[in-house]
């Protein structure tokens, strides 16, 4: 499912969704579980949209496995992340507002293994995960839950 | 446990309660002033006393979200000063009478402080008051609203649901 980001872009479509979303900062041993995303090419940590029936918590716990093969536990919050000029269009007309709550998880059991959704699965060092190639957006996550391991990031009111 | 009063309808743990079809984002906000008196509104669909909070809209972010919906339902203007927590318990949903949504739960609560304004009972709620925690059990709260009040009271946050 390609997808298109569109930053604050005056000829961005409208958009028309705004769900329950979540990603995954898991780290191990000093390395950050990330994914090399197979609908823009591009890094992100393993996340996804909430379904019927699932907690957020259990939403990220699926995805995670989904498209890593890793089991994790989710063990706090690195915040809450939202940009509404930032729209994600989807191929099947979905124009999304940015919108994701990042947990911090610890590794329980699994190996990297990759998915349709995810073509490289890889634990990257800290030093290098904001050297890859990865949207802005993806970029303040990642910084965030670099830097400040205490801290909560709540959205700019 | 059922609540029906006007329109809505809270199910929790309700083996019987209608199968979901709505997932979106709503906030909350928990204000306390500096008296520790915490902001509630009484619901005029449930006729329950709550936190402020509802859907967020297209184009706003959570946080803007909670700060709008307090205004609208208690008067209080406030601004945020911290976070409570997730709030997505897949047993607890929301059914609106009028147009047959059932919303699965999931909120995101704030904490705020108030900066201007009064209570004051509007469209939404039928009284809003500050209200003392030590008599918060003589109000009519929903057990999944009472839940977020006390994580804050017993300083359980942030949480991660």
């Amino acid at each position: 499912m390609p997808r298109i980001d569109w930053h604050d872009d005056p000829s961005a479509p409208p958009v028309n969704s705004l769900v329950p979303a979540a990603a995954a900062f898991v780290e191990r041993d000093g390395e950050i579980l990330l994914i090399q995303r197979s609908d823009n090419g591009k890094w992100s940590m393993p996340g996804g949209t909430m379904e019927f029936g699932e907690s957020l918590t259990t939403c990220v716990v699926r995805e995670t496995l989904e498209e890593t093969g890793i089991h994790i536990e989710c063990t706090g919050l690195v915040g809450v992340f939202t940009d509404p000029l930032h729209r994600v269009e989807y191929d099947n007309g979905e124009v999304r507002q940015q919108f994701a709550i990042v947990y911090r998880a610890t590794y329980l059991a699994g190996e990297p293994t990759r998915s349709p959704e995810s073509p490289r699965v890889e634990w990257v060092r800290r030093a290098n995960v904001l050297d890859l190639d990865m949207d802005p957006s993806q970029r303040v996550r990642l910084a965030w839950a670099l830097q400040h391991p205490g801290d909560v990031r709540i959205d700019p009111p | 446990m059922d609540s029906r009063v006007n329109g809505r309808i809270e199910h929790w743990n309700n083996p019987d309660a209608p199968a979901a079809n709505s997932l979106v984002p709503a906030s909350n906000l928990l204000v306390v002033n500096s008296s520790g008196e915490i902001l509630l509104q009484k619901r005029r669909d449930t006729g329950q006393w709550a936190l402020p909070g509802g859907k967020q809209e297209l184009g706003e972010t959570p946080s803007q979200c909670a700060v709008r919906e307090c205004e609208e339902e208690t008067g209080i203007l406030a601004e945020i000063t911290g976070f409570l927590g997730v709030y997505s318990d897949p047993n607890h949903l929301i059914e609106y009478l009028s147009d047959g949504e059932v919303r699965q739960e999931y909120e995101v609560t704030y904490l705020g402080r108030p900066i201007s304004g009064a209570p004051a009972a509007n469209e939404e709620a039928s009284a809003v008051r500050w209200i003392d925690p030590t008599s918060l059990d003589a109000y009519d709260v929903h057990p999944t609203m009472r839940r977020q009040i006390d994580d804050y009271l017993a300083g359980r946050y942030p949480v991660a649901d």
